[in-house]
């Protein structure tokens, strides 16, 4: 039977467990009743005391009376108004009441316009203020480059210190003081320590809180273009909203995906989106590290391709599409070709993908029993978050890493080297534990799994109840739908072909083979065979600073395209808005874009990759077989595009069941003696996100982090492709013979995660 | 800043010892607080930043779900006090006595706002709720023990004595 | 009538064991101990003992809702956070009926099945928290502690300060090491209280009642009051009068009995105006209810509320509005800061009341204290801001003349006839 209640005469459908005002909001009747410290994921308070409806009793013997409809459990046929002068009033009052001390700046505020106190003081008809007296104010704090604090608009509403403490269990931000002086903020000045810091900004239902980066280059929210998106810093895919004005990217804001992010962003997913607008991103075709017309770039690189001797190298970071563009191009041409830049990279994916229906971040959120295994939430913030509420859900935690993580010390931390990893993973299927929980989940930071790890991971899943589940994340957006046509050695047979010089140029999309792409060592030695590489990338790299030419592309806001997550989603991301920049030298310009389209302004920005690799063909005069084969690959892959606005759709299973018959990867044995490597990975890094100046500001220092045991202030590694000096920070905690590195560093040695390294202590003087 | 992080930054092996004793004893290390905040109150005059982090390792409470219990409690100081602390009643029946008169009186003598540390460092006046004495009104706490009922005279004679007076209660 | 609760307030020591024993004390708790609780239940809720911490809400059956079968470990609390303005006798108790307090934890700790007790005693009552460890001390020592399911824990819990703390949600996230705001009901506390367990909250007069109820039992209890009240009482009298004090009577003698005859009437040239009878979060009486009975039903008919029966007494030379301002800015100033009607309400009132007595409000100034005290009681989401609302809007009632001779002449007209 459906439930209803009543309110103003209309039913409202509820499900059990629901409070009415929960229920009102969802039935679209939001408007009725106004509220402030409710927040649909932070539940009910009962502060605010704006939500009042009157509830009239079922009996004659008790008058009806006014309540919160927050802290009202939902019942059947119950009857409530609002239409009534008692519920105005409180309405009015409340309002009256939050507003004695507010600045009523609202022509300078940045929540203007999205601002919930402006909406319900107009909606509640609060238009003249009483109160004459003196307004309380208070010191504002610096939180940092990525929040701004105006603590005189505040109403006390604690949304976000639920959201900071309960939430995301951060513990650097507090409520402190009482009755009329209640102050949200920090012991002191400091950028906020939570990965998910930039939340508060949406929480806040005023301008308390406002994004810090936007302000830099503001605009009214009513002027923004906005449109759905995906984002493209890590493997999760959270849904983002970013808006642009006047053809540049202002800001991100989350977008509702009810089983990925129903509501928050980590800081990553937030502020990442700076690399659009950094000033080093390339935006304008170069040949020889001079800015040069697209026709003669084109021209160039099309030359190179029609001598036969080009190697192909796609890219997780970049959309499905693109990859497939690029591999059809390469199908033409008969020229070798891969998706990712080593082959242990290769074995990682193939293993990812053979890994059955990973849970989504809401199934994490529900778990009874959870394993992590390396630092989640330095590579995808988001599944951290989900683990924290499971947490909160009483579930258990077992965190298995080499280093003290954030997670960890929410949980069961069990100090492990990461060469141990497959073996332990191999014994949870006897774990009395495991077997027993009702929904375990066990989740990973792939890299520090590895190949074999991951490989191990699937054989324990099939001897687990059929209950439990597995995902792995990585730090790019779209490793399934980049990897799906690139197997079996597919990355040494191109590099053998450059060792060989039967290549001597590299067509890199997205891809960085000379910068900090795994396997960048073996690259570097092979570039004496290269006579040049063309690089189409939307950030500055070393390998777009060291290419022939360099076709600038789109960023992700500016073009449509799908990303396959770490579920093997896909989703649809939309163009948001259409880049414009200023034409430098208008008179290089002029074929491409002519005065009528836009005057001095560049009115399309750096096109997709997909054009350029379409006129690529159309110069080499292959245009229609390389439509063919990306029309025929991307239905094999996508037989079903998904729309932007739709939750998206998965990978057919038959299509992921062919990587189950990979070979087991072999981990290299790791001595008990030796120096083993870890990855280390921090909440804000990732490629793109590494040029977003802002998040950047909060980096950790760079070096080797060891056990705290270890006094030596400097130590010099050695791999296979070369050596590498870095300070030595000393973690407590961290598990002894574990040293942890950033991925520019296992890049420029060689190694991987869970490889033994040659170390050279410096002895403190 | 640099934080003082360590419980042993409040260098007094007896004061850790008691303090670890209470959170000992306590059924949960967070019920502790409130007697370790007393204890090292006592102990240092006022919960500085040492303490207040020395408060939080105990406990196991982040420091700042401590500054948030010290900003609510009306006994806690968060900043030095004088030597002595003076907290007049000025809730309904001392008000009805004159509380406001002793609250004028006090305060001139130290010289400063209420709440702050007069120039010679003796004493802190503030402003309390009823202490419980309002038969014996205006009533007062005198560096935490209950006085009443109290007259002009009876205030100057003891804030001359607390002037002369070099002892520290801590 | 005989002192009960009062019967060791003026000894030297009355934390001394051998003294209370001799005069009957633990002979209510060897009783109890031999009954069975549910029978205890009973006889407490037959006694009508009703909670003193201002509710008066009937003892036993406040521990009868708990249930009998409510999942262990269940907590009791002895509400000794006794702030409100113009009550004093927990602390008359605290320092001079320790005994009795430790007994009727005892008694009621088996009573409730409880094996975790706690006193939580408010942070200016230091002194007598140190005389209540003393009792403690010696009572542990004689094995009193013994109950028979096993030792009961009873700790003391001395409080950093804060009226909020004594609310009985707010009470137990002190307890917990909280920031003590108010917590939402359901679930209620009987239910899910102190680390979520079932849990009791009681004054520390209720507490102090039990021994004499299970040493004499319930009708004994009843016979002590007069005028259709139950057992007796601690009333206390402060403001201008002869001898302002603690005065242990009959629960229901009348206004004019505790004033006049115990608290020796008005100070000499002083004439009554109102009183406030239950502390400062009670309407006013007037002189003209003064033959009321003072039991929770008798007062409530005259339109106040028994409360913590302290009575607050007003004289003519008082300005009404000076006395409300005094009394707001306790509220004002000891909201916990949670909700809205109170954070921003309270002080709203303040600042108008201020406004009135300084000659500068007008008649808009009393509508909106009229309005404001409308919205703000119902509103709320504990019970203090309804509380602080009690004497200004029976205040803005009984002495509406006074608020427009402020408002008329633009000056308080007590200033002057002072000068
Ligand atoms: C703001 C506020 C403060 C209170 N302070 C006290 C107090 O100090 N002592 C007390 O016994 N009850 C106090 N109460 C009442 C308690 O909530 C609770 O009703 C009482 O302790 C129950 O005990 P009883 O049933 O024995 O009266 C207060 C209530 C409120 C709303
Ligand atoms: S009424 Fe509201 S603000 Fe006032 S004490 Fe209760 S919960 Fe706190
Ligand atoms: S939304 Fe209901 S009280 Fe705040």
């Amino acid at each position: 039977m459906k439930r209803v209640f009543y309110l103003d005469g209309q039913t409202v459908p509820f499900t059990s467990g629901q409070n009415v005002l929960e229920a009102a909001i969802a039935a679209g009747m939001a408007r009725q009743i106004p509220y402030f410290c409710y927040h649909p994921a932070l539940g009910s308070l009962g502060a605010c005391r704006q939500c009042a409806v009157k509830i009239y009793p079922h009996d004659d013997k008790h008058p009806p009376r006014v309540t919160m409809a927050c802290l009202l459990p939902a019942s059947d046929n119950l009857q409530l108004a609002t239409v009534d002068k008692e519920v105005h009033t409180e309405h009015r009052e409340i309002i009256e009441l939050l507003m004695l001390n507010h600045p009523l700046d609202c022509p300078v505020c940045d929540e203007g316009g999205q601002c919930h106190l402006q909406d319900m003081t107009v909606q509640t008809g609060h238009a003249v203020r009483r109160y004459s007296g003196p307004k309380r104010t208070y010191h504002d704090q610096d939180l940092g480059p990525l929040v701004y604090q105006e603590m005189n608009r505040c109403i006390t509403c604690y949304r976000c210190v639920r959201f900071y403490q309960d939430t995301a269990q951060g513990d650097d931000f507090g409520v402190f003081g009482s009755r009329d002086r209640v102050y949200f903020g920090r012991l002191e000045d400091g950028p906020l320590e939570s990965p998910f810091s930039g939340n508060l900004v949406e929480v806040c239902p005023t301008g308390v809180f406002t994004d810090k980066v936007f302000r830099h280059d503001y605009a009214r929210v009513w002027d923004l273009q906005q449109g759905p998106s995906v984002c493209p810093h890590c493997a999760v895919g959270c849904n983002t909203m970013p808006g642009a004005r006047l053809g540049t990217l202002r800001r991100v804001r989350a977008r509702h995906h009810p089983e990925i992010n129903p509501h928050f962003l980590c800081d990553r997913g937030r502020y990442g989106f700076r690399y659009v607008t950094a000033a080093e991103r390339p935006v304008q075709a170069r040949l020889h590290g001079a800015r040069s017309r697209q026709d003669v770039v084109l021209r160039q690189v099309a030359m190179r391709l029609q001598e036969g001797r080009s190697g192909f190298l796609g890219s997780p970071r970049e959309d499905v599409q693109s990859n497939l563009a690029l591999f059809a191009l390469a199908d033409c041409l008969h020229a070798p070709f891969a998706a990712l830049s080593s082959p242990w990279m290769e074995a990682l994916a193939q293993q990812c993908m053979a890994l059955p229906q990973a849970p989504t971040l809401s199934d994490v959120e529900t778990a009874d029993h959870l394993i992590v295994m390396g630092d989640l939430g330095g590579v995808a913030p988001m599944a951290e978050l989900a683990v924290r509420q499971a947490l909160r859900n009483g579930a258990q935690l077992t965190v298995l890493a080499s280093q003290p993580t954030p997670l960890a010390e929410a949980g069961d931390y069990r100090p492990t080297r990461p060469s141990a990893l497959p073996d332990l993973i191999t014994g949870l299927a006897e774990d009395v534990c495991l077997q027993g929980s009702r929904r375990p989940v066990i989740l990973a930071a792939a890299e520090t799994l590895g190949p074999a790890g991951v490989h191990a991971l699937r054989k324990t899943l099939a001897r687990l109840p059929a209950n439990a589940r597995a995902g792995v994340f990585q730090n790019s957006p779209n490793l399934f739908g980049a990897a799906y046509f690139a197997v079996d050695g597919h990355t040494a047979r191109l590099q053998h072909a450059l060792r060989q010089r039967q290549i001597d140029h590299l067509l890199c999309l997205a891809a960085d083979p000379l910068g900090s792409d795994w396997g960048a060592g073996t690259w570097r030695s092979l570039v004496p065979g290269l006579q040049g590489a063309t690089v189409l990338d939307m950030v500055d790299t070393d390998t777009v600073r060291a290419a022939e030419a360099v076709l600038p592309t789109a960023a992700f806001p500016e073009r449509d395209g799908f990303f396959i997550n770490y579920e093997g989603r896909i989703q649809a991301f939309a163009q948001v808005y259409r880049r414009e920049a200023p034409v430098l030298h208008p008179q290089e310009n002029v074929n491409s874009f002519p005065a009528a389209a836009g005057g001095q302004m560049h009115p399309l920005g750096p096109p997709t990759p997909q054009y350029w690799l379409g006129r690529l063909a159309e110069l080499l005069d292959i245009v229609k077989p390389w439509q063919e084969r990306l029309a025929f690959y991307q239905h094999f892959l996508c037989p079903i595009s998904p729309h932007p606005d739709s939750p998206g759709v998965l990978l057919d299973d038959a299509l992921r069941a062919r990587f189950e018959i990979a070979a087991a990867p072999a981990a290299a044995p790791v001595g008990t003696e030796d120096w083993e490597l870890d990855l280390f990975h921090w909440y804000g890094g990732e490629t793109l996100a590494d040029a977003a100046a802002e998040l950047q500001s909060l980096a950790p220092a760079r070096g080797l982090r060891v056990s705290a045991d270890i006094s030596a202030p400097f130590a010099t590694l050695s791999g296979p492709c070369g050596r590498l000096r870095l300070p030595v920070i000393p973690i407590v905690g961290m598990v002894a013979g574990v040293v942890a590195l950033d991925q520019e560093g296992f890049a420029e040695l060689g190694l991987y995660p869970g490889e033994a390294v040659q170390i050279q202590w410096e002895v403190a003087s | 800043m640099s934080l003082p992080t360590s419980i042993a930054d409040l260098q007094d092996a007896a004061l850790i010892a008691r303090l670890q004793a209470l959170v000992a004893e306590s059924p949960v290390p967070a019920a502790a607080i409130s007697a370790v905040l007393y204890a090292l109150q006592d102990a240092r005059g006022y919960i500085d930043d040492v303490a207040l982090h020395a408060a939080a390792r105990l406990t196991g409470l982040s420091p700042v779900r401590v500054e948030e219990l010290c900003t609510f409690y009306s006994l806690v100081l968060r900043a030095p006090a004088g030597r002595h602390v003076l907290r007049i009643c000025d809730s309904i029946a001392c008000h009805l006595a004159g509380a406001q008169d002793l609250l004028a009186q006090a305060q001139a003598h130290s010289g400063v706002a209420l709440g702050e540390v007069s120039l010679s460092g003796a004493l802190t006046v503030v402003p309390h709720v009823c202490i419980g004495l309002c038969d014996r009104a205006p009533a007062l706490l005198m560096d935490g023990e209950a006085t009443g009922p109290v007259d002009a005279t009876s205030l100057a004679r003891c804030l001359e004595q607390w002037e002369a007076d070099p002892w520290k209660p801590f | 009538m005989e002192a009960i609760l009062s019967r060791h307030f003026h000894d030297p020591d009355p934390a001394d064991l051998r003294v209370y024993e001799q005069a009957g004390g633990y002979t209510g708790l060897r009783r109890a101990i031999t009954m069975d609780p549910a029978d205890i239940i009973a006889e407490v809720e037959q006694s009508g003992l009703r909670g003193c911490g201002g509710a008066g809400f009937p003892t036993g059956l406040k521990w009868r809702l708990r249930g009998a079968d409510a999942p262990a470990p269940r907590y009791l609390v002895c509400n000794l956070d006794e702030t409100e303005p113009g009550s004093i006798k927990d602390r008359a108790l605290l320092f001079g009926a320790p005994h009795h307090l430790i007994e009727g934890m005892l008694i009621a700790a088996h009573a409730l099945g409880v094996r975790h007790a706690i006193l939580f005693v408010r942070g200016e009552y230091a002194a007598g928290a140190r005389v209540l460890e003393r009792a403690l001390q010696r009572a542990r020592g004689a094995g009193l502690l013994r109950l028979p399911d096993g030792d009961l824990r009873l700790d003391i819990h001395l409080s950093l300060g804060r009226y909020i703390c004594g609310e009985d949600s707010a009470i137990l996230n002190a307890i917990e090491g909280k920031r003590p705001n108010p917590r939402k009901k359901p679930p209620h506390i009987s239910q899910q209280g102190l680390w979520q367990q079932p849990t009791t909250v009681n004054n520390a007069e209720s507490i102090a009642h039990l021994p004499g109820i299970l040493a004499h039992g319930a009708d004994w209890f009843r016979g002590l009051g007069v005028h259709g009240g139950v057992g007796s009482k601690l009333y206390s009298v402060c403001g201008p009068a002869q001898r302002p004090g603690v005065f242990e009577l009959p629960m229901g003698t009348t206004a004019r009995e505790i004033l006049y005859e115990h608290a020796g009437g008005m100070r000499a040239g002083r004439t009554l105006r109102a009183v406030l009878p239950g502390g400062s979060s009670t309407p006013f009486l007037l002189p003209e209810h003064l033959d009321t009975p003072m039991h929770f039903d008798a007062v409530a008919k005259v339109g106040s509320r028994l409360g913590t029966g302290g009575f607050i007494l007003m004289d003519d030379r008082q300005c009404p509005v000076d006395f409300l301002i005094a009394t707001t800015r306790f509220f004002a100033r000891e909201s916990c800061g949670f909700c809205t009607p109170c954070r921003e309400g309270l002080p709203y009132v303040r600042w108008l009341l201020e406004r009135i007595e300084a000659g500068e409000g007008g008649t808009e100034e009393v509508a909106a204290l009229h309005a404001l005290g409308a919205q703000i009681a119902p509103n709320s989401f504990c019970a203090l801001a309804p509380g602080a609302l009690m004497p200004v809007l029976s205040g803005l009632h009984a002495f509406a003349e006074d608020f427009l001779d402020h408002v008329r002449q633009k000056r308080c007209p007590y200033r002057e006839v002072a000068a």
